[in-house]
Parts: C-alpha cells; sequence; structure tokens
C-alpha cells in the first residue's frame, strides 16, 4: 500500500518529464527577459509578504500572548481562523469590492477628501500583496505564537526586577528568543506566497503575472513545454527557499518548533 | 505596573483590533454585498434586494459543480483514509530499509507546489485517456491529501496504548481481531481529524484541479474561480454568504464532535500546521 501511494507520486513526476521539450525550451525561456521579470516579480511578492505579515503577525502574537487563559483570545483566534474557513475564490472576491475603485475603500478615502480621484489597488501589485497578506497572516502568527508560549514568564519578570524597560526587556529578552518562530513562519509564508495562483490571477486581473499564474496561461495557450520549465523553476525556488530558512533556522536556537519539519514529520 | 507599561498594553490590544478587523472586513462586505442591488456591486449599495440568489438558483449553473464537489470530496476522503492509514501502520510499527525516504516521498506534495501538481497530472492524464474524469479528480486530490492523513494517523498510532493490544492476544485474539477492536477503536479522534481535514481541503481545492477539470466536470472552486473571471455580480456574493453560512455551521458541528472524541488536543497541535500548507492561495 505504501507502494502504491509512492508510485502514484512518481507517475505525476514522470507525467512532467514525458513531454519531449528540447533544451530549446529551457534556453529559450531562460533568456528571455520576460520570464526573469516573471520571476522577479514572483520572489518580490514572497518577500514582500513576508514582510508585511512578520510586522503585522508579531505585535497581533505578543498581544494574543498577553491575552491567555482569557475567553477574548479563542475568539480572536476564531475571527483569524475564519478566513480560511471560506474558499479562496470568496476571499478574493471580497478583496476586489473593498479595494476596486468604486470599492469601500476609495469610497472612504474620497469622502474624507484625501484623494480626488479613486487610487488604483485593484489589478495592481499592491491588491495582490494585501490579498495574500491576508490569506497568509495566521501562518505567520501561530508559529511565533507556539515560541512565545513556551517562553517563562519568569524571564520577563526577572528582567523587570533588574531594572529593566518594559521596551528593553522586549528588545533584549523576549524579541531574541522568539526570532526562531519568525523564521518558521517566514518559512511557510513565503513558501506559500511564491506558489500562490488564485490570489495573483484573480486580484491581477491578468496585469501581475507570477510563475504560476503564469504557467496557467501558458496551459490555456497550448504551451505545455513553457508551462512545464515554469513549474520546475517554480519548485526549484520553493525548495531552495525552504532549506535557506530551514539553515537559518538551525543557526538558531534549535529546530525544535520548525513548524515545517512539525508539519511534514 | 508603570504607566508606560499600561500604554504599550493598550497600543498593542489597539493593533490586534484593527488586525482582526482586517481579518473579517473582505468576508462582512461579501455578505453585505450579497443583498446588494446594484449589478456590479456597487459601494455603499443603492439599495437591498434578493435578486442575486434568486439569480443563483435559477441560471447560476452552481448546482452540478458544487454536487461534484462534494462526491468527489468524499471519494477522495475515503481513498486518502484508507490509503493513509495503511501506510501510517507501516511507518509508524515497522522498521524497513528506506523508511525515511518513503515518508519524506509522502509528504513531497506538502511542498510541491499545488500549481505543479496540477500540470504534471493534467499531462499525464492526457497521455493515458484519463483527463476530464471524475476518477482523475479523484486520484488527484488523493495524492493531495495522503500527506495529512499519514502525519495525523502516524502520530495517532504513536500514541496507541499497546497495553490493549497486548491484552487481547492475551485472550485469544488473532492479530486481525486485535487491530479491529483494540487498535483502531483507539484511532478514532486522529481519523475523525483526518478524514474532515481531507474533506475540506478537497473540497476548496482549486490550484491543481483547475488543470484537470474538463468543461463539463467543473468543481464548485474552479466554477466559482471561471465565473468570477468572467463576471463581477453579486451573483458569487450570494453563493460566498451561503458557503460562509454552511462553514460555520460545519465548523461547530466539528468542534463538538472532536470535543466528544477527545481528538482536540492532537487537532489543535498537529491540525493547524498541516492544515496551513495544504490551504490554497
Amino acid at each position: 500500500m505504501v507502494i502504491l501511494a509512492v508510485y502514484s507520486f512518481r507517475a505525476f513526476e514522470n507525467g512532467r518529464l514525458e513531454p519531449g521539450h528540447t533544451l530549446s525550451t529551457w534556453s529559450d525561456l531562460l533568456g528571455s527577459s520576460y520570464f526573469w521579470s516573471v520571476v522577479e516579480r514572483t520572489m518580490k511578492l514572497g518577500a514582500v509578504t513576508v514582510a508585511v505579515t512578520a510586522v503585522i503577525g508579531y505585535p497581533v502574537a505578543l498581544a494574543l500572548y498577553r491575552l491567555r487563559g482569557s475567553v477574548l483570545r479563542y475568539f480572536a483566534y476564531f475571527l483569524i481562523f475564519s478566513p480560511l474557513l471560506t474558499s479562496v475564490v470568496v476571499r478574493s472576491y471580497g478583496w476586489a469590492l473593498v479595494l476596486g475603485d468604486g470599492g469601500f475603500v476609495n469610497n472612504l478615502l474620497i469622502r474624507w477628501h484625501l484623494v480626488d480621484r479613486p487610487v488604483r489597488i485593484l489589478y495592481e501589485f499592491s491588491g495582490v500583496t494585501i490579498g495574500l497578506v491576508h490569506i497568509l497572516l495566521p501562518f505567520m502568527i501561530f508559529p511565533i505564537l507556539a515560541v512565545l508560549d513556551q517562553l517563562d514568564p519568569m524571564l520577563e519578570q526577572s528582567a523587570a526586577d533588574l531594572g529593566a524597560t518594559s521596551w528593553t526587556t522586549f528588545r533584549r529578552v523576549t524579541l531574541p528568543l522568539t526570532v526562531q518562530g519568525v523564521i518558521a513562519g517566514s518559512q511557510l509564508v513565503f513558501a506559500l506566497a511564491i506558489s500562490a495562483f488564485a490570489t495573483p490571477t484573480l486580484l491581477g486581473g491578468g496585469r501581475v503575472q507570477v510563475l504560476a499564474s503564469q504557467i496557467y496561461s501558458d496551459v490555456g495557450g497550448l504551451d505545455w513545454p513553457s508551462a512545464a520549465v515554469s513549474s520546475y523553476v517554480l519548485l526549484a525556488l520553493a525548495l531552495v527557499a525552504i532549506a535557506l530558512f530551514s539553515m537559518l533556522l538551525r543557526a538558531q536556537t534549535g529546530t525544535r518548533n520548525a513548524s515545517w519539519e512539525y508539519a511534514g514529520e | 505596573m508603570t504607566d508606560r507599561l499600561q500604554l504599550g498594553r493598550g497600543g498593542l490590544y489597539a493593533f490586534l483590533v484593527l488586525a482582526l478587523v482586517f481579518m473579517v472586513l473582505p468576508i462582512a462586505i461579501v455578505v453585505v454585498d450579497s443583498f446588494n442591488s446594484s449589478s456590479f456591486g456597487a459601494w455603499p449599495p443603492p439599495g437591498f434586494s434578493t435578486r442575486w440568489y434568486a439569480n443563483l438558483f435559477h441560471n447560476g449553473g452552481f448546482g452540478p459543480p458544487a454536487v461534484r464537489s462534494v462526491e468527489l470530496a468524499l471519494a477522495a476522503t475515503a481513498c486518502s483514509l484508507a490509503l493513509g492509514t495503511l501506510a501510517a501502520l507501516a511507518i509508524a510499527r515497522f522498521r524497513f530499509p528506506g523508511r525515511r525516504a518513503v515518508q519524506g516521498f509522502v509528504a513531497a506534495p506538502l511542498i510541491v507546489p499545488k500549481v505543479a501538481i496540477g500540470i504534471a497530472a493534467f499531462i499525464l492524464f492526457l497521455k493515458v485517456g484519463l483527463y476530464g474524469s471524475f476518477g482523475s479528480l479523484v486520484l488527484a486530490h488523493t495524492v493531495i491529501t495522503l500527506p495529512f492523513v499519514i502525519t495525523l494517523a502516524v502520530a495517532g498510532f504513536a500514541r496507541v496504548d499497546h497495553m490493549l493490544e497486548e491484552v487481547a492476544t492475551d485472550l485469544g485474539a488473532v492479530p486481525r481481531q486485535m487491530f479491529l477492536r483494540a487498535t483502531l477503536p483507539q484511532m478514532r479522534g486522529p481519523m475523525i481529524a483526518a478524514a474532515v481535514f481531507s474533506f475540506i481541503i478537497s473540497f476548496d481545492e482549486l490550484d491543481a484541479s483547475i488543470f484537470l477539470v474538463g468543461q463539463h466536470t467543473n468543481t464548485l472552486p474552479t466554477a466559482m474561480f471561471i465565473y468570477m473571471e468572467k463576471y463581477q455580480d453579486p451573483t458569487l456574493a450570494a453563493l460566498s454568504t451561503l458557503l460562509i453560512g454552511a462553514s460555520l455551521v460545519a465548523a461547530v458541528a466539528i468542534a463538538f464532535l472532536i470535543a466528544r472524541v477527545g481528538g482536540i488536543r492532537l487537532f489543535a497541535e498537529r491540525g493547524g500546521a498541516a492544515a496551513a500548507l495544504e490551504e490554497g492561495v
């Protein structure tokens, strides 16, 4: 039975290998500046999404940590997890309504006289980023929270007793001890962000091409070899990124809380 | 507690509230918009109506895909539970050469982007003439949900009390009886968790399915995706609202079920991280 399961992956990998793409597809694609612009945009999307989710996710995790033992924490959990209960198409549709030219945000901005004309967010890089941050934020918050919850409260107490201000305690004690949570979260968020398909396609409206959406349009245009090469590049990027983050994590205090290994084990 | 600390905490909680608003905003807007009388989702809604719900049921064309999605999720869940439990048993109980490699191989679909799985499966099915069939979707979804069932089941087997198995054997049970009557009942919690997750993952799967569905074999997510690429009217909001309602009901039901069976800790510990990886983005 194990072998059967294993073979099903095998067959899939072979299916991708088989179509007779000669070296020319590889060289054409890897030599084209358009292709590299797509790769660059994909990486940039991953990096920006990681940065934004970390900046928003850390304080949120910290607030949830301070709320431990309170019913409010479970209520907050529910709200943070609620987007995961809805389909990615539903979420994208919601953001299209919020960010569109005549949408919620632009309506407020114009009513408050902050801008004269609608700001273009939808179908731009910024719109795609907002959509991805929304979907991936829980994956940054939970690894950080997992590390925070294991923190010995005595440590912060001792720092305070020794005369450290709350800001110094945070900077010198809490933050360094929880960096591995941030790295673990970044690993998840980056890997998921660069392989994201639905959000960039729907919120980018064809104007924000990333590797995954490029693959989809290549298949639509019957250009399978290009799609296959792009999937290999995407896979390679994902593997390299995961390996780099794992190394970073190992360089930190150990792999105890590596959520990736946790899930894969 | 100093004033500055108070201030810091106040700021932290204020930030939390803002983040929660951010998380809920698009979903709340979808629900409101489903009653919008304007046909292009104008904001604020000029009036309210239920015409999009009527439109959804009369000419949305989402009925057959919805049924197909449910059938597909049930079939894929059954397959990956059967395969996954046995694979997990092998990994958890036996030491065989290449065990680590098998474990890594089984987890591979967690790391490989879904889009890559989709196109690989698409080319494969096209070659063997299965493209567009229901069976091909079941197969693909089984591969996608399998790592996840195995993860939960391996964790579950690790916690099985061996004493009960030994007692069963001492009382004269043959190995098959022992497995069915002493081992499996202890696996109820993890198995339910695995079934729930694999159903949800399959039901929501878009990234790989979009490559595998033919014009007449759309699943619900692919039908919605294609609809959204073409139109922007609130029919989709009406459908989404119904789905949000259904998933809330399901979430409450599952929470009760799991709490009763007692698998909640495993569910929270292992499930959260693994489910994360499968969520379509």
